[in-house]
């Protein structure tokens, strides 16, 4: 990761600005909202912020939210497991053209944060959301653009590019300085991505397979593990712990799997 | 591909812009958020009380005695929830009644259509997959406890779902709702990404809903 120590100093360098900014005018706001916005904030509660604003713990705070989001819902998907994300392993389903499920996984390092747009539901419509700046206090969700430096790429849609952007979800009541702070924080990133096209306002931009669960972290000593995830990280990656188990195994070859689909139910010819 | 190039500099005149021109909406959620305990251990299987709302809002609700309110839910769903009502959460502490009218009272709202994009989630098709079901906390009380919950329910899902699996699906996104979190276990509903679920919480979930309402 050879842009760790770069990515550090320079967070490092920033956070106590923003952490000053950030710590008033939570305390302004605080009182403010102490004495006007009852009854969702109780006159009981910490004035703010001791715990919310630790920069030290931003990577944890981090992926709790992206595991509290991964909490949220159901979801049912072809893939079990990070084998079957590989791009060499290929899928057909209800007898399309064979492909991979997943747009490509990168390894490498964040480089840059920047707002993209945000959301909130239409209340009379809720397929067509309304599209917000990135920064709107309306918001019910945010897209980050995400800039990573690939150290390590697979699949032919990433592979030659040295850097790849990624729209990444979050959600609007996350404290965002935090959660900026929490990309910061990751050293090394592993992240299985869709292909491009989920946003609208940059249809360029990749997403995070699993609506974002699937972002997770490249240990110093290469080891993988999806936080998002919770316990299920462990089962999900299996035997490709390392960013070296992960490509070798895409450079074997494998047989195409056929899926059918059965009243909802992924029927796969390789189970 | 193995990367040999010196480090570049990294951009950070976007991301200090973005931090300034969000402090105050960081201040703001913070005050939200200040007093909500720590997020629960991945081992739990009850979040407790999270003080979360939005889109990311693990939440146990409020009461023992929730409202629901369907608004023009299909048949497929109201009648899976319905007969979650009957035999999944009336093995619990918990009684629910029906509202009348959706206000900001009601406990827990229930909506599907054939979602997309709601709250930025990969929304379900029949050929990739994805989220079948959302729920989400609204409005908080002064404790952290969630005032009301929304569930969203794909019907591109449950339109051809069988019976076992909308009323799986439904007995998971109550489980949210009561604050329940996912589980290996296949025995729950509550178990992730599970085509087949089950279609009852298990005994510490039912323990857990029990002790905590």
């Amino acid at each position: 990761m050879g842009h760790g120590d770069t990515l550090m100093n320079t967070t490092l360098a920033l956070r106590p600005s923003a952490r000053t900014i950030t710590a008033s005018l939570a305390l302004g706001m605080g009182v403010v909202l102490l004495a006007g916005c009852a009854p969702l904030v109780t006159p009981e509660a910490p004035a703010a912020d001791t715990t919310a604003i630790n920069f030290d713990d931003s990577r944890n705070y981090l992926f709790n939210a992206v595991e509290s989001r991964f909490d949220s819902t159901e979801t049912v998907v072809v893939e079990d497991s990070l084998e079957d994300l590989l791009p060499s392993q290929e899928f057909s389903v209800e007898g399309s053209e064979a492909q991979s499920l997943a747009g490509g996984i990168v390894f490498g390092t964040i480089t840059d944060v920047a707002p993209g747009v945000s959301y909130t539901i239409n209340p009379n419509d809720e397929l067509n959301d309304v599209e917000l700046p990135f920064d709107s206090p309306e918001a019910m969700w945010r897209v980050a653009v995400l800039t990573i430096d690939i150290d390590n790429a697979l699949g032919e849609e990433v592979d030659s590019d040295r850097t790849v952007t990624v729209g990444y979800v979050i959600d609007a009541t996350l404290n965002l300085d935090l959660a900026l702070d929490g990309f910061d924080k990751l050293n090394g990133v592993a992240l299985v991505l869709n292909r491009p096209g989920k946003f609208a306002f940059d249809e360029s931009l990749y997403s995070v397979r699993w609506s974002g669960a699937l972002l997770g972290e490249v240990s110093s000593e290469n080891e993988i593990s999806f936080p998002g995830l919770g316990d299920e990280s462990e089962e999900f990656v299996g035997e490709l712990t390392t960013v070296d188990a992960v490509v070798k195994a895409d450079k074997k070859r494998k047989k195409v799997v056929k899926v059918d689909v059965e009243q909802n139910q992924y029927v796969r010819s390789d189970r | 591909m193995t990367k040999t190039s010196t480090a570049r500099p990294r951009r950070r005149s976007v991301h200090r812009r973005v931090i300034a021109s969000l402090a105050t909406m960081a201040a703001v959620a913070a005050a939200l958020v200040a007093f909500a305990p720590a997020a629960p251990s991945a081992e739990a299987v009850f979040s407790g009380s999270t003080g979360r709302t939005g889109c990311t809002a693990v939440n146990m609700g409020h009461t023992s005695k929730p409202t629901l309110f369907y608004v023009d839910l299909t048949t497929k769903v109201s009648t899976a929830q319905e007969w979650v009502r009957d035999y999944v959460i009336d093995k619990t502490h918990i009684n629910t009644y029906k509202d009348s009218s959706q206000d900001t009272l009601t406990s827990i709202v229930f909506k599907d259509s054939d979602y997309v994009s709601v709250c930025g989630y990969d929304w379900y098709n029949e050929i990739e997959g994805g989220t079948l079901a959302l729920t989400t906390c609204e409005t908080i009380y002064t404790s952290g406890d969630c005032k009301q919950h929304t569930i969203r329910v794909s019907t591109v899902y449950t339109d051809g779902a069988s019976l076992s699996q909308r009323r799986g699906l439904m007995c998971h996104e109550s489980g949210h709702a009561f604050g329940l979190m996912h589980t290996s276990n296949t025995g729950s509903c509550m178990k992730f990404g599970d085509s087949s679920p089950a279609q009852n919480w298990d005994s510490s979930e039912i323990a857990q809903i029990n002790a905590n309402y």
